[in-house]
């Protein structure tokens, strides 16, 4: 039986995750899970609700979650006071984790979550097994951690879903301007022959009651 | 390529994360949030790619793992 001793992340995962408001799934599982440095600035941006929401869930979760400095996250910390954005550093400081936990812990196999595990060359030690969100939430539902990896998948991009939504509801039908006239020259604007839905009739900036589930500040 | 046909090729697994976010210029929360516009989301497992057994592999193993640890 393999003895995996940790689980790795990159940013990706995590903000699938916090989008679907299934960040606490990663607790049902064993392994202590390790933020490297350079993911947590990427991750838990403080300039987006679901940044924030990874923030508080590793602040809140400190004995089973923890960060990791690393020479990437160092060289990305240098960047950013230089104004240059740093990208792709998370993933090198993820490896950089990894191999330091290996040297450690020579028996042991480290998980590494990336969101592009399917398409990655296999180039590391084999001791590192690699894992596409999906991947690893398949793995979850194979275990018995959780019910439906694929309700999970489908929560992450159910914020973009539902400002789609918001936004064919706020588009008039063709004819509706005429449409409204016409109620309006018949009921004098009283609105008593009028069915449309509520929500029509906001201003486009006001919330509707949908509008509360696309998680707020969008990246 | 448009933004949605970028999107549209990484929720089949014809493209990665990585590719997507360079050919769009969209950080990852707005990729996972233009897939939502797009009734998509995030790809499935994909086991085809030329490291697709070792992925196999590797799945089965932490699955295995996950199981006993219950």
């Amino acid at each position: 039986m393999a003895d995996y001793g940790l689980i790795v992340f990159d940013a990706s995962p995590l903000i699938t995750l916090a989008k679907a408001g299934e960040l606490d799934v990663l607790l049902r599982q064993p392994l202590p899970i390790i933020i490297p440095d350079a993911v947590y600035r990427e991750a838990a941006n403080p300039s987006y609700d679901d940044g924030v929401r990874i923030m508080e869930w590793i602040e809140t979760n400190q004995a089973r979650v923890r960060t990791a400095n690393t020479r990437a996250g160092l060289q990305q910390d240098i960047l950013l006071k230089n104004g240059v954005r740093a990208t792709d550093l998370g993933e090198a400081a993820a490896i950089e984790v990894t191999d330091r936990f290996l040297a450690d812990n020579p028996d042991n196999r480290v998980a590494l979550i990336y969101e592009d595990a399917g398409v990655r060359k296999r180039e590391r030690d084999p001791r590192v097994d690699i894992f596409s969100t999906a991947s690893f939430l398949h793995a979850m539902e194979g275990g018995g951690y959780i019910q439906s990896a694929d309700q999970i998948l489908e929560q992450a991009s159910q914020a973009g879903r539902n400002v789609a939504e918001q936004k064919a509801m706020h588009t008039p039908e063709p004819g509706a301007g005429l449409l409204a006239q016409f109620r309006n020259a018949r009921t004098g604007s009283t609105g008593l022959l009028d069915t449309t839905p509520n929500s029509l009739h906001k201003p486009p900036d006001e919330p509707s009651p949908t509008q509360g589930q696309t998680r707020g500040r969008s990246r | 390529m448009t933004i949605d046909d970028a999107l549209r090729a990484y929720a089949s697994g014809h493209s990665s994360a990585k590719e997507t976010k360079e050919r769009t210029g969209l950080d990852y929360a707005q990729v996972l949030d233009g897939l939502g516009r797009l009734n998509l989301r995030v790809p499935p497992p994909a086991f085809d790619g030329p490291d697709g057994d070792a992925l196999r592999e590797s799945a089965d193993r932490f699955t295995a793992f996950l199981k006993q640890a219950r």
